[in-house]
């Protein structure tokens, strides 16, 4: 059972570090926090009942993990984290590519400045699922709201990030 | 490329509805572009393709991963050593949680969350093995022997991870925990003092392993050769620990041995080191795979 639950976990891990990472902006920092998370998972595995599912618990953990680590070091502003150059540089990390890279690395550095001025329900939903990678159903079940509300709020999102983009693009809609 | 006739049994389900909802998704996702191509001009194809410019503009983010933290510290890899950066990612992550010995302040006075004032001539807190760590070395060398395979060793400490997978065919006896600590003689050495330092190796009942460990504050790197065996529930330890000492002389210093060990630390000997006499212990004990501890 430890030994499944050991294989489980490790397949969250990197979905975890992102959780991480986009909450405290520092890819150092990120693998800190990912790393107190499993310590805490791997410990309180027999408190994990599987009622509800591992990546709800685990995101539950990482989310714990990440504001413990904000409070200590002062960080009052729990649910915003500015996107510092770490982001960035974890991007690099990647994949080096030719110039024709330079433009979408610009799109997606103006994509993760605006999805941070989203409205905060729909902030959250787009996160969970566009970012962290999780399913409309495990991010209902993290968010504890329908499946539909899960729909509908990532849908608001990306009619407002679309719009945004274009306006930044200075194309019309 | 004409699509298979599997592929094409799929479409067919798909047009009536019937592929289950897992199944729906992947064939959707797999000619989603074709069908953005197909509605392009209409307002259907305008929403889907900017739809999906923007979920790909942001899909570097969702291929983000474990960045590497092991590091191998041996140009001259001894026995079979992995290569970290040939791994699957699997390696990284296994490698993070292996970080769990440092957080949870097993390396005492090292670069642990708990910080151990080193004071010259002071004797040395005893390192007791509780069994919450003794559950988190088991945790760590399963998680990792669940993500890379069968491992005939593990070797930790406060920064670097090594793993040596096991040879094919290979049979996989006991993993036996063996902790050492290096501390520096203070009352007979004559450089500054340096604080202890701290190797946790997980290797196989009855498996000699041949482990090099990277250098430290208190030598360079350290060589081990060990041999254990169980006997009478205790562990068996032969071992040679051979290290190589300053610039200042001859290089290499070697002691070797036989020891019961058990989880509280028995002296190894010492290794003469030109500046320094750096005194060895360790503690070792069974890893029971069924309780995983």
């Amino acid at each position: 059972m430890m030994e499944t639950l050991n294989k489980e976990i490790a397949g969250h891990l990197s979905r975890m570090y992102r959780v991480a990472l986009r909450m405290v902006g520092s890819v150092d920092v990120a693998q800190e926090v990912a790393q107190d998370a499993c310590v805490k998972a791997l410990n309180g595995a027999s408190s994990f009942d599987g009622r509800a599912a591992l990546a709800t618990w685990l995101h539950r953990i990482t989310v714990n993990c990440a504001h413990d680590h904000l409070r200590k070091n002062r960080q009052i502003d729990r649910d915003r984290t500015p996107w510092d150059n770490d982001a960035m540089r974890a991007l690099a990390m990647l994949e080096a590519g030719p110039a024709a890279k330079a433009e979408q690395n610009e799109t997606y550095r103006r994509a993760l400045v605006l999805i941070e001025k989203l409205p905060d329900d729909c902030r959250s939903a787009f996160m969970l699922t566009q970012l962290d990678g999780y399913t409309y159903d495990e991010a209902s079940a993290i968010e504890n709201i329908s499946r539909g509300t899960v729909a509908s709020r990532v849908y608001r999102a990306r009619q407002i990030l679309m719009e945004q983009m274009n306006h930044c693009a200075g194309e019309s809609p | 490329m004409s699509l298979s006739e599997e592929k094409k049994i799929l479409l067919s389900q798909l047009v009536d509805g019937e592929l289950p909802p897992d199944q729906a998704n992947q064939v959707l996702g797999e000619i989603f572009g074709e069908l953005v191509d197909v509605l392009r001009g209409s307002e259907t194809g305008m929403e889907l393709n900017a739809m999906l410019r923007l979920r790909q503009a942001i899909e570097p983010w969702r291929r983000l991963e474990l960045p590497p933290v092991v590091t191998l510290p041996s140009s001259h890899p001894i026995g079979k050593i992995w290569s970290f950066r040939r791994q699957a990612i699997g390696l990284a992550a296994a490698a993070v949680l292996g970080g769990i010995l440092a957080a949870g302040g097993f390396f005492l006075g090292e670069r642990s969350k708990v910080k151990q004032p080193f004071v010259s001539g002071a004797p040395q807190p005893a390192i007791v093995v509780s069994p919450e760590q003794r559950q988190e070395i088991a945790n760590v060398f399963a998680l990792h022997e669940s993500v890379a395979g069968p491992l005939s060793w593990y070797a930790a400490d406060d920064s670097t991870i090594q793993v040596a997978p096991a040879g094919k065919g290979e049979s996989l006896r006991q993993p036996i925990a063996v902790v050492f600590r290096l501390i520096q003689d203070s009352t007979t050495s004559t450089c500054d003092a340096m604080p202890p330092k701290t190797y946790v190796i997980v290797c196989r009942n009855s498996d000699p392993a041949t482990i090099e460990l990277p250098p430290s504050a208190l030598s360079k790197a350290v060589r081990l050769r060990l041999f254990p065996t169980l006997a009478q529930g205790h562990v068996n330890l032969q071992y040679t620990i051979s290290a190589d000492g300053s610039d200042l002389g001859p290089n290499e210093a070697a002691t070797a041995g036989s020891r019961m060990l058990g989880l509280d630390q028995t002296a190894l000997g010492q290794l003469a080191l030109n500046d320094r006499l750096v005194n060895i212990d360790a503690s070792a004990w069974v890893i029971d795979q069924r309780n995983n501890h």
